[in-house]
């Protein structure tokens, strides 16, 4: 085993008892802007993958599984994978302690053959974590359902600055891809239909005169630092 | 509509609805279309954001209905309470509540006339003000449940509610009226709020690069401006 996947691995255990208390409660009782901004992605991946009850879905690099569980709360079947036995324990805690029926499952991303099931696989900052992005889209692709999609959100290619810390600190994995290779790995791992969305500020505008100007600018700016700044959220179908 | 009539309409609400509405209820935000369940989600984001939300807050909400709001805040971390007319609602509410093993206080009141004794650091109304005509009576409650200096937030669908809402009042009596922003700021000055400020909607969705997606995209920002008088959703936070 690659000492980066090791890190990964020992990662629960590393954060301490204040870093798994935030990882048993994400997405809630951060600050108002984080546990927002988490939500409101969740939201995204409701729309996106048109998340309806009774869908399949499966969840590579889920960490704690937050978003799994909310996707069971919405009536999905859920099923969450994650390198590390210590998050996968902590997922399954919180899963029990919420009543909710989500399977989740220790394995790598890189290397899982869950055997063409799903409805929707989802793969929520965890590419980044990877320096082998093709082998967990290969993944993903194994585990959908032909006409199944996958749903992907990323930090952009700015990531590999923003990442520094946790990789000084714990020594995992923190990458940051663009679109552009995001898109050609997507296609050479024999995705179709895919299509990029653009973030929003992910905050309400008031009257102000700031905040009239940043309103009515901002999908300019996100348009034009997309291919290197803005979270990049990328949806392909497999075939 | 005397307001025996009214009131005892949104009393019986959970009960008129079915059990597939009362299933809703129960569910929500989760369990509906993709794109509403994901509205409510987006929403009680800017709850958070808003009323900036901080686990040890106290957050009173009027009107909660099901509670599926207070339930998130408690889960938060805040202390939250729930006030709902309808006991049958709060029935649900308190269930659900005992369910997810969260500690939330829910209790019948009527919005109108709850005084709560300035305890609260936040108050909520979401969707709760065009079921009622005395908009100006729930505001001296929200005033009379926060301490000084705490917040007040609303989310309201705009005047334009007034049409959109002639269903369920035809069918279950329902109040459903549509207050313009420029009124309900009024109305909150009577009440004794300051600092009144207005939060503009946004289409609470991602944009793709398709043609029409980049030019929705584009458009979106001056386009909600341009209909926020009458139309789109109204956020108004204010100070007591």
């Amino acid at each position: 085993m690659p000492d980066r996947k090791q890190a990964e691995i020992d990662y629960p255990r590393a954060v301490g008892e204040s870093g798994r208390n935030w990882i048993r409660l994400k997405p809630f009782a951060s600050t108002p802007d984080e546990t927002a901004r988490l939500l409101i992605d969740f939201a995204h991946v409701v729309q996106l993958l048109e998340l309806a009850p009774g869908m399949t879905l499966c969840e590579l690099g889920c960490g704690s599984g937050w978003i799994s569980r909310l996707a069971a709360r919405h009536g999905v079947r859920a099923e969450g994978y994650d390198i590390s036995p210590g998050m996968i324990e902590i997922a399954r805690e919180q899963a029990a302690e919420e009543g909710l029926d989500v399977h989740y499952e220790t394995g790598d991303m890189e290397q899982l053959d869950l055997g063409r099931r799903f409805d929707a696989c989802l793969l929520y900052d965890a590419l980044h974590h990877s320096p082998r992005p093709d082998l967990v889209l290969a993944s993903a692709r194994r585990a959908l359902k032909a006409g199944g999609r996958v749903l992907l959100a990323e930090p952009n290619w700015t990531h590999r600055f923003g990442g520094r810390k946790a990789v000084g600190e714990f020594g995992v994995t923190e990458l940051g891809y663009t679109p552009h290779r995001l898109k050609r790995s997507l296609r050479d791992q024999g995705f179709t239909d895919i299509r990029r969305f653009h973030p929003v500020r992910k905050r309400l505008p008031s009257n102000s005169p700031g905040d009239v100007a940043l309103h009515v600018s901002s999908p300019l700016a996100y348009r034009v630092l997309a291919p290197f700044w803005t979270q990049i959220w990328l949806r392909a179908r497999a075939t | 509509m005397p307001d025996e009539d009214r009131k005892q309409a949104e009393i019986d609400y959970p009960r008129a609805i079915g059990e597939d509405g009362r299933a809703w209820l129960r569910s929500k935000p989760f369990g509906n279309e993709p794109r509403e369940s994901a509205r409510l989600l987006i929403d009680f984001g800017y709850v958070l954001q808003l009323l900036d939300l901080r686990p040890g807050m106290s957050l009173c909400e009027l009107g909660c209905g099901s509670g599926w709001m207070t339930r998130f805040a408690a889960r938060h971390g805040l202390h939250a309470e729930g006030y709902d007319i309808s006991p049958e609602m709060i029935e649900i509410a308190r269930e659900l509540a005992a369910e997810e093993g969260l500690d939330v206080h829910f209790e019948a009141g009527d919005m109108e006339q709850l005084d709560l004794g300035r305890r609260f650091d936040a108050c909520l109304l979401y969707d709760a003000l065009h079921h009622t005509p005395r908009a100006g009576l729930v505001f001296a409650t929200a005033h009379r449940a926060l301490k000084p200096g705490g917040t007040l937030l609303l989310a309201e669908p705009n005047w334009k509610h007034r049409f959109q809402g002639r269903e369920a009042a035809g069918r279950y009596g329902v109040t459903e009226l549509g207050y313009s922003p420029h009124r309900l700021k009024r109305l909150l000055r009577e009440a004794g709020f300051t600092d009144i400020r207005r939060f503009h909607n946004t289409r609470k969705r991602l944009f793709s690069n398709s043609p029409r997606d980049v030019a929705a995209h584009v458009a979106e920002p001056l386009v909600y401006r341009a209909l926020g008088p009458f139309w789109t959703q109204i956020w108004l936070r204010a100070r007591a």
